[in-house]
């Protein structure tokens, strides 16, 4: 099972590897053809219509089948190593890289699915990548659990809306930068500014209440394993930075109609944050030391 | 008699207008000292910076060494741990961050401050959006001016319909009704008003969440003036120990297991225990990580373990005083050789018997494998009676005999009661509910205005709010499509 | 019927015009996630994927001079050591016997806290066909000897001086417990502490095989 597994993780390295240089050949190809990625570029979107003589072969089709195959070959990946662990991947760094790249690929595809443009996955898909190359780095063979991990049900749960979470909030980050870039409208083949600010909103719609479940579910585990449900453990206290952060976005935005820029910086920094997070265990010690 | 009543009035009456006008003097400066508290409160600018200052000072409780709560309790051990721990390390930043509270942030008047403003400003911001919420939840007037029909972030008007203004009410009826909004209308010669919306409850969410914010703070108060929380109760195995906190609870250890998987890391901690109240048995079983034990609101945790000696003391005639396990769950000593180190009372003695066994993972020269070191102190701080003692041999030391008998485990548990526990996990549950309701339900408002222009046909103006939400224009997209093909079935069935 | 509609707010549908992922998608993708199984699997023939870079404490203390690593259901790796009275232990000598190895060390305090009941054991399986070897990791005869005295202990005690036999059974953590039944078959492994409760339990187990 384990063989299995990791036949599975190359199957999906190859796979994200390829889409990701089907994505960054895509907008190359688009920059050489100054052709309109989406309809949407320019500040009307209803009056835009694709450049003549250019067929955008379906807004990365290429890049997203093989999204979808690294999708689909990293959850064999998981299921494979939970047949075989017998718990979620919970247990280490590679276990944790590997479900947050799930998770990226996942929110990316459904991005492009709904905005039909491709142009973000291009920023968030090599964030996957680079999980997942990360991840080949680490030590991958599964250790046995220490008596605080064993209690599967919870944090199986917690890793995957944190999964759910990051995996999007990395969608707000993509749209965030080209946001930056396209502030203007002045690049053609990127989609309108309207449309990245609102890609962005979304990623927080979709990710802050699964953010919140991720602390939710952590102090809930805290509390059943050391009977304390919040110890600033310092990964807990940058995960609440992180949810601040994300909750400040909404509020901004909400309250004050914070737009454009100023919010795309906040989802840049709320990114930051997210892998300030992730890589939290090497930085300090604490209950998250699983390294 | 008369007049002098007058007089007495007149004074009393003087006397109020001026303590009238005393109050009148102050009133002025106090409501608007309120009035701009509840303006900083209420400010949108206050409450980032207030986040902006708690990430702040997160962060430094993050990457700044932070002092254990035991430490922080007493006055002495936080000096010490200053001066032993911190000041090598930090050296000269040491006392000015001492001196901001730095080492503790989390319980700091910065943090504590910023906490509590940051409460009062998600009050004063629910308080002051109950205005817009009331009127949301009642709705608006269904009648409004033309002009208003025109405006909206997103609009749309069918024009030249071939049916009355009735028809076209009826079929723009029955496509909000299928979309669940709540219509109401007016009607008149002149055409009809409609003024729907749903999801309006929705936004009650808000509320619940910002109200479960409060809750949470409620409930961590509550745990920590009306609970307790002990993080090293430690009995030996074969020995009782009082939990204490006047919980009339007392805990057996029977045995003790660390087990560990054959590649090294730990794989079970588990304590077999006899809980008894007030000296009657009311609980027995196996406490392990994760699986806690929970009587009448205590709960305990396995958290620790390590080693114990077992003891017996005799006095002069050889009477046995004490038999017992004793934890040895503290470290004494220099680096490399932290000794670990407990502590008993001798009954009827009024002596303190101070117990050293050998360092952990090495050999240690002063105290040899098979031995236990002992202090005896009577009040001052000077020992009484200092000695080794070698396993299974009696020793006479401060007139009585002591024997080391054997060494054994102690575990170590958590201990707490924590009322305020239902009101953390209500408030969660409140906060999770809110978020999801006003994420994902978002309030909809929509008006519409229908009239019959003669011999053209019928025109609809539909609008919507005049907020730019992305949610608004994607709902009004959907309900025009749907209202663009009612109206056309309506007119071809016409 | 005229309409004039203007949406305040670009969505999401004002950027759906492409095709959406069809049938024929799926099933290209499906294709190529064929041929990519197909590269991983002849990859995999050729070189062999790596098992993951970890590299468990046990065989780090080990390495591969050690010979064959102690496993549950196979023959106990044969060991010889000194004992502390003088005489010498090798463990293939004993078969027909059910052998405890236990590996300790002085500065262990876990392995110093169950002697006495090990001791215990010991004593009340006198004359049965219980053979206990304590091996001590890696330390001078006096030091063991001092100790053992002090406790009283007389079951056989033997001195791995180089720590060859704890590197030959990958040790990783004392104390750690090895049980060979009568044939000779490494049955039960335990690292940690045992009670007197599980010493018995663990022994009689041992005896069924």
């Amino acid at each position: 099972m384990v063989k299995m597994e990791s036949f599975f993780f190359m199957a999906a390295l190859l796979s994200t590897g390829l889409s990701v240089l089907f994505y960054l050949w895509q907008v190359a190809a688009l920059r050489w053809h100054r052709a309109v990625l989406v309809a949407g570029a320019a500040s009307d979107a209803a009056s835009t219509v694709p450049a003549a003589g250019y067929r955008p072969w379906g807004s990365g089709r290429f890049a997203a089948m093989m999204a979808v195959n690294g999708l689909l070959f990293l959850s064999l990946s998981i299921i494979g190593r939970g047949v075989a662990t017998g718990h979620g991947p919970f247990s280490n760094m590679y276990e944790f890289s590997v479900a947050l790249a799930w998770g990226v690929i996942a929110a990316t595809l459904y991005f492009q699915w709904h905005y039909r443009t491709a142009a973000v996955s291009a920023v968030a898909m090599p964030v996957a990548l680079a999980f997942l190359v990360y991840a080949y780095t680490l030590p991958s063979r599964p250790l046995p659990l220490v008596p605080a991990l064993q209690q599967s049900l919870l944090l199986t749960l917690h890793v995957a809306v944190a999964m759910i979470a990051y995996g999007v909030f990395a969608i707000g980050f993509g749209s965030a930068v080209l946001y930056l870039a396209q502030r203007r409208g002045s690049i053609p083949w990127l989609p309108s500014p309207a449309v990245l600010d609102d890609m962005g909103y979304r990623s927080v719609i979709i990710g802050f209440p699964f953010m919140t479940l991720v602390l939710l579910l952590g102090a809930l585990w805290a509390d059943v394993a050391w009977g304390r449900y919040w110890s600033w453990d310092p990964k807990e206290t940058s995960t609440l930075v992180t949810w601040l952060l994300y909750g400040g976005y909404v509020h901004a935005r909400v309250l004050r109609g914070w737009r454009g820029s100023r919010s795309a910086v906040l989802l840049i920094l709320g990114f930051a944050a997210v892998v300030f997070t992730y890589m939290g265990n090497y930085f300090f010690s604490g209950l998250h030391a699983y390294k | 008699m008369e007049g002098k009543t007058l007089t007495t009035e007149g004074a009393k009456t003087a006397a109020a207008r001026r303590s009238a006008g005393l109050a009148r003097q102050w009133a002025r400066p106090i409501r608007r000292l309120f009035r701009s508290a509840w303006r900083v409160c209420g400010s949108v600018r206050v409450t980032v910076v207030l986040i902006l200052v708690l990430i702040g000072l997160s962060l430094v409780g993050t990457l700044l060494i932070q002092v254990p709560g035991e430490v922080a309790a007493d006055r002495a051990e936080y000096a010490w741990w200053l001066q032993n721990v911190v000041r090598p390390k930090l050296g000269l930043f040491t006392t000015p961050l001492a001196f901001l509270g730095f080492f503790d942030v989390f319980h700091s008047l910065w943090f504590l401050g910023a906490g509590a403003l940051l409460m009062a400003s998600i009050m004063v911001c629910s308080i002051n959006r109950w205005k817009a919420l009331r009127s949301a939840l009642d709705g608006s007037r269904v009648k409004l001016a033309d002009g208003f029909y025109e405006g909206g972030s997103s609009r749309a008007q069918f024009s030249d319909l071939a049916m009355s203004a009735h028809e076209a009410e009826g079929v723009t009826r029955g496509v909000l009704a299928r979309r669940r909004y709540r219509v109401r209308r007016e009607g008149g010669a002149d055409g009809f008003w409609i003024a729907a919306d749903k999801n309006r409850h929705f936004r009650l969410g808000t509320y619940l969440h910002h109200g479960s914010i409060v809750l949470f703070v409620l409930g961590f108060l509550v745990g920590s003036y009306f609970g307790f929380r002990s993080q090293s109760f430690m009995v030996p195995e074969g020995s009782v120990r009082e939990v204490g906190y006047g919980s009339g609870l007392s805990l057996e250890l029977e045995s003790f297991v660390d087990e560990y998987w054959p590649e090294g890391p730990p794989k079970d901690f588990r304590s077999q225990v006899i809980l008894y109240e007030n000296g009657a048995e009311v609980k027995r079983g196996v406490l392990r990580v994760n699986h806690p034990m929970s009587y009448n609101g205590v709960r305990f945790y396995q958290s620790f373990f390590g080693q114990a000696a077992v003891l017996e003391v005799r006095d002069s005639s050889g009477k046995l005083l004490f038999n017992d396990g004793v934890a040895l769950g503290w470290l004494s000593g220099q680096e490399p050789y932290k000794r670990p180190t407990g502590m008993f009372s001798v009954p009827v003695t009024g002596l303190t018997a101070y117990v050293v066994g050998p360092a952990k993972g090495y050999s240690d020269p002063m105290v040899q494998p098979g031995q236990v070191l002992m202090e005896v102190y009577s009040g001052s701080s000077k020992p009484v009676a200092v000695g080794a003692l070698q396993q299974g041999v009696p020793k006479k030391m401060a007139g009585l005999e002591f024997t080391f008998v054997r060494e054994r485990q102690f575990s170590g548990f958590q201990v707490s009661r924590d009322p305020g526990n239902a009101l953390i996990w209500t408030a969660s549950s409140l906060f999770v509910l809110g978020v999801g309701m006003v994420f994902y339900f978002p309030h909809q408002q929509i008006w519409v205005r229908g009239w019959t222009e003669p011999g053209k046909g019928t025109r609809l103006r539909v609008r919507t709010a005049s907020g730019r939400q992305v949610a608004t224009a994607r709902e009004f997209e959907t309900l025009v499509e749907d209202l663009d093909r009612e109206l056309a079935r309506a007119v071809k069935k016409v | 019927m005229r309409k004039d509609v203007r949406i305040g707010v670009p969505t999401e549908r004002a950027t759906r015009k492409g095709r959406a992922f069809g049938l024929r998608d799926v099933l290209v993708t499906l294709g190529i996630a064929l041929l990519i199984v197909g590269v991983v699997f002849a990859f995999n023939r050729s070189k062999g994927l790596k098992e993951g870079s970890f590299v468990s404490a046990n065989v780090l203390a080990g390495g591969l001079a050690a010979g064959p690593a102690p496993t549950l259901g196979k023959a106990a790796p044969d060991f010889e050591v000194p004992l502390l009275n003088g005489e010498t232990f090798r463990l293939n000598e004993h078969r027909g016997h059910v052998v405890w190895i236990n590996f300790w060390a002085t500065w262990c305090p876990p392995c110093r806290a169950e002697m006495p009941d090990i001791e215990q054991v010991w004593r009340s399986e006198q004359g049965s066909d219980l053979v206990i070897v304590a091996v001590d990791y890696a330390e001078t005869t006096a030091k063991v000897q001092a100790f053992v005295d002090k406790l009283g202990l007389t079951f056989p005690i033997a001195l791995d001086r180089d720590g060859q036999v704890g590197t030959q059974y990958r040790l990783a953590g004392f104390p750690s417990h090895f049980f060979v039944d009568r044939q000779g078959i490494l049955r039960e492994v335990r690292v940690g502490l045992l009670s007197e409760a599980t010493m018995r339990a663990t022994l009689q187990k041992l005896r069924s095989y």
